[in-house]
């Protein structure tokens, strides 16, 4: 193969690649704090008894996940360009309403997997329906839907990815950058892979470790 | 457990070096498998792109056709972008790259150009009544402009109090301006040309202030091929073809010859 590789050029582009790295993780955290805000709403109202917030819950649910992320992105920077919406905000209000479709189908499945027992047995103690489900349901739920949530984080901050095409400077952008100037393309895009791996992975162990509230199966010693 | 992995890993590695070419001759290539592949703009008026009635057409592919049929074969075309272009050619996914390219030194260390075909000028395109007459007004204003482009670093140079707004191809650059994203867009003035004529709220502005050579590509040390593109090139200057095809794509007559007349 005549291809020579040059890792220097990583180094030479630190500076590019460290304010990729910045503005992924801030996109990511933006999103991910908006998506588990609506999605806890949307995911516990969708539980509700009465018919009507459980369509509207189910509607948004339905909307959102089925439309493609590239397209909430235009839809925010190009359909509503008259808001003048700053490029990241229009990315990250795109993985909002995305990815919250995501988390709230996860909230919804996870609460309804709390055994009924449980709520039966907390309503015959006296307690209000809303100290059953803060107090014994949502704990429970929250412990079960771990893994799923760190799927969805994790793949969160890879869709981040696409915050390119609207030319915000994440991390695929600056690859773009580096292989336009450098004409590197093996060596910038693996850069930006080890980057995203190990992004992916920090987030997805924390996510699990947090909500779960020990570590995961696979780190313990066999 | 251990023994299998490393077995398995020394197979997979032989595979690997089985399966990487050894260096070839891309027209001896090109003439056994009976095609082409060239990478040509889909999105670029009027060099490469898909009109209403979904067919490619521009300049550049109808000079592509041409050289295939010196060559003798057909011509398959593979859609490039500004930053995927060279990537393309340099792995082998395309002979030949006749994209809006310009001819640039640190280009030409790592693909090999063929003659000038099209010498181009870079300008602004900005809405009409817009207080920008030129680069010298660009001070904190925001100009979209393709990512991996020549343009980006003239840009800079030009103007360097303005903020560039980079897109991964020219429809999403276009597509910013027209959404009042960016406040103007710099390209290949024919190109923007291309983009303003079906867009009256819009209009060329300030004198050009770069001059962008275009040359087609090839991988680095494909002298055969060059040559062919070369001399194809040449004979359809001599022959007026160039020239005809010119004024049908750019609408005025070419004013820098490609070849000389002897």
């Amino acid at each position: 193969m005549s291809y020579h590789f040059d890792w220097s050029v990583l180094w030479t582009f630190r500076g590019a690649l460290l304010q990729g790295a910045a503005l992924t993780l801030l996109l990511s955290l933006a999103g991910l704090a908006g998506a588990v805000f609506l999605g806890a709403i949307a995911g516990a109202v969708s539980t509700a008894q009465a018919r009507l917030p459980r369509l509207a819950a189910a509607s948004y649910v339905e909307t959102a996940r089925n439309v493609p992320l590239l397209v909430h992105i235009y839809f925010w920077y190009l359909g509503l360009s008259s808001l003048r919406l700053p490029a990241f905000w229009c990315a990250s209000l795109a993985l909002m309403v995305y990815c919250g479709a995501f988390v709230a189908e996860i909230v919804r499945a996870g609460i309804q997997s709390v055994p009924a027992g449980q709520a039966a047995a907390a309503q015959a103690l006296g307690l209000t329906r809303q100290q059953t489900l803060v107090k014994i349901v949502y704990p429970q739920a929250l412990r079960i839907i771990a893994p799923s949530l760190a799927g969805v984080f994790s793949q969160l901050i890879k869709d981040s990815s696409l915050a390119s095409v609207v030319s915000v400077g994440e991390l695929t952008f600056q690859a773009g950058e580096i292989e336009g100037v450098t004409f590197r393309t093996f060596e910038a895009y693996i850069g930006i892979t080890l980057v995203y791996l190990v992004i992916v992975t920090a987030v997805t162990r924390g996510t699990i470790l947090l909500l779960r509230g020990r570590a995961p199966s696979f780190l313990e010693p066999s | 457990m251990r023994r299998g992995f490393f077995g398995g890993l020394a197979v997979a590695l032989v595979l690997f070096a089985l399966a990487v070419p050894a260096h070839a001759d891309a027209l001896a290539n090109i003439k056994s498998r009976g095609k082409l592949l060239a990478g040509v703009k889909y999105d670029t008026p009027p060099f490469g792109f898909v009109d209403s009635a979904n067919q490619l057409g521009g300049f550049d592919i109808d000079l592509v056709r041409e050289i295939a049929k010196s060559i003798g074969v057909s011509v398959d075309f593979v859609k490039v972008t500004s930053p995927t272009r060279i990537p393309l050619l340099v792995a082998g996914n395309v002979d030949l790259v006749a994209a809006s390219m310009t001819n640039t030194p640190e280009r030409a260390q790592v693909i090999d150009f063929s003659i000038t075909y099209y010498t181009g000028a870079q300008r602004l395109v900005v809405p009409v009544g817009s207080p920008i007459h030129g680069p010298k007004d660009l001070d904190g204003k925001i100009v979209a402009v393709q990512q991996g482009t020549t343009l980006e670093r003239n840009l800079a140079q030009v103007a360097p109090g303005a903020k560039a707004l980079p897109f991964r191809d020219y429809n999403s650059a276009w597509l910013a301006l027209r959404e009042h994203r960016a406040d103007a867009l710099t390209g290949s003035a024919d190109i923007l040309r291309g983009f303003i004529k079906n867009a009256p709220g819009f209009t060329l502005v300030g004198e050009r202030f770069s001059v962008e050579p275009f040359g087609m590509g090839v991988r680095k040390g494909e002298t055969a091929l060059r040559q062919v593109i070369d001399d194809t090139l040449r004979r359809l200057w001599k022959s007026g073809r160039y020239q005809e095809l010119y004024r049908k794509w750019f609408g005025v007559d070419p004013e820098i010859p490609i070849a000389s007349a002897g």
